[in-house]
């Protein structure tokens, strides 16, 4: 469903338009599967088993996991996140984070931090927030027993060589922030050897709110973030050690399930290139009164840049783009106080442009001269 | 005879009943019998003959089944 002219530029918050099967998948649940998951054997919830297990295996696929097992369903990628934060067993430990985290990290980890559990540092990197991976060796320390890095930033869009940065911390652990990154970027799972990756099915995915998933490739390292009922074992107290079980506690959101599995099977084209992407943060790169905050290497750039207007505060540049042109974007910290800290623009923050793989080069057209018709006094 | 395949998880049902199907096995995915202590709720019911050929399919898989019959430990 792409719209004749598509003025949503907010899809690093959640993704719009989506895929019109993926309403449909979740309408078709409502309204004529129904049932729960593995609580029962009728039918319906074979029906039901099946198409979560199918959907399961699209995800693992899609980044890359061999192991379907490791791949749990979440609410979202914060959920997913707090689910191996609160479950390691942090204790006098040190942890590295990159310096764009978002805050689906860093509140729990300063949560951690405050009851005395951990130490935090952020990872030696470039102006842009890009890690400098060959300086990482200089922060690991003999306590410290966990990296996470943001895959790609809410607000830059800078995408981390995640591959490379494993390799280097070796059997350190690695817990991989996915959020803006899944549906856009490549991931290797696999490949890389991450240890823990959270992802969410709402943005690049193009699949429903409600919807994520955590993968653990060790599952015994993390206690389960919630406790409950299974459907299986349920004659004992103690939840399953076995997976994907052990960290699937309560109902699980089958509707959001339904669509997202029609997420999977029906990714749209793109409606621009990336060499189009590129030339529309080139051109806005030559606004007056304007910097863009964006990858300093092109090849990691990802779907997201910031703006910020020498005399206009970001709410207002933002308001203005709405009220004049139609345009939604999103002004602020956008969550990610340590990104903006470490690109210089905190406590202002910034307006993010952030596209849709529906966009065409005639909507970046459309953004380009709004921009520069609102940046007038 | 008929003889019943007992899963740990949801999970390993639909892949064990994906994965046998895909092979030519006749098979019924069922509610686990009262007098059965399960796991898992759900259970695949199949021929004596075929039971011992799957079990070791799928191992091969990563799934995990426990036969169950009149003579459980004969597959």
């Amino acid at each position: 469903m792409r719209t004749r002219t598509n003025t949503y530029f907010d899809n690093a918050a959640t993704s719009f338009p989506k895929p019109p099967e993926v309403a449909e998948g979740m309408a078709r649940y409502l309204n004529e599967v129904g049932g729960p998951y593995g609580r029962s054997a009728y039918g319906r919830v074979l029906n039901v088993a099946r198409i979560v297990e199918e959907t399961r295996d699209l995800l693992a696929q899609r980044i890359g996991a061999s192991d379907g097992d490791h791949l749990v369903f979440t609410s979202n990628a914060t959920e997913a996140l707090n689910t191996v934060l609160r479950g390691f067993p942090f204790k006098d430990s040190h942890v590295l984070v990159s310096p764009l985290e978002h805050n689906a990290v860093m509140r729990p980890l300063w949560a951690l931090h405050t009851s005395g559990l951990l130490e935090f540092d952020v990872l030696p990197h470039f102006p842009d927030g890009a890690i400098d991976i060959t300086r990482m060796s200089e922060m690991i320390r003999h306590n410290t027993h966990l990296v996470i890095v943001n895959h790609q930033s809410n607000v830059n869009g800078v995408v981390q060589d995640i591959g490379r940065i494993k390799k280097e911390l070796g059997t350190i652990p690695l817990l991989v922030d996915a959020s803006q990154s899944c549906g856009h970027e490549r991931i290797d799972l696999d490949g890389w050897g991450v240890d823990y990756l959270a992802l969410t099915g709402h943005k690049g995915l193009l699949g429903p709110t409600g919807t994520g998933a955590l993968f653990l490739r060790d599952p015994s390292s993390v206690s389960p973030f919630r406790y409950g009922g299974t459907g299986s074992r349920s004659e004992e107290y103690e939840m399953p050690d076995y997976m994907p079980d052990r960290f699937e506690a309560g109902t699980p959101n089958i509707a959001g399930v339904f669509g997202l599995r029609e997420a999977l099977l029906h990714t749209p084209e793109y409606g621009h290139t990336r060499k189009e992407y590129l030339a529309f943060i080139d051109r806005l790169d030559t606004l007056e009164n304007m910097s863009v905050l964006k990858a300093n290497d092109a090849s990691r750039q990802g779907p997201v840049v910031s703006i910020m207007h020498e005399r206009f505060v970001p709410s207002e540049l933002a308001q203005r783009l709405t009220s004049r042109f139609g345009i939604e974007t999103r002004a602020g910290l956008h969550c990610a106080p340590l990104a903006h800290v470490s690109l210089g623009t905190a406590p202002r923050g910034t307006v993010r442009i952030s596209v849709s793989l529906y966009h065409t080069s005639e909507d970046f057209d459309r953004v380009f001269h709004a921009l520069r018709q609102a940046s007038q006094p | 005879m008929k003889k019943l395949l007992l899963f740990q998880t949801t999970r390993a049902v639909i892949r064990a009943e994906r994965i046998l199907q895909k092979e030519g096995f006749k098979l019924r995915v069922i509610p686990v019998p009262k007098d059965i202590s399960s796991e898992c709720g759900i259970a695949i019911e199949l021929s004596e003959e075929d039971c011992a050929k799957v079990v070791s399919i799928l191992q091969e898989s990563g799934i995990v089944a426990q036969e169950h019959g009149e003579n459980p430990g004969d597959c």
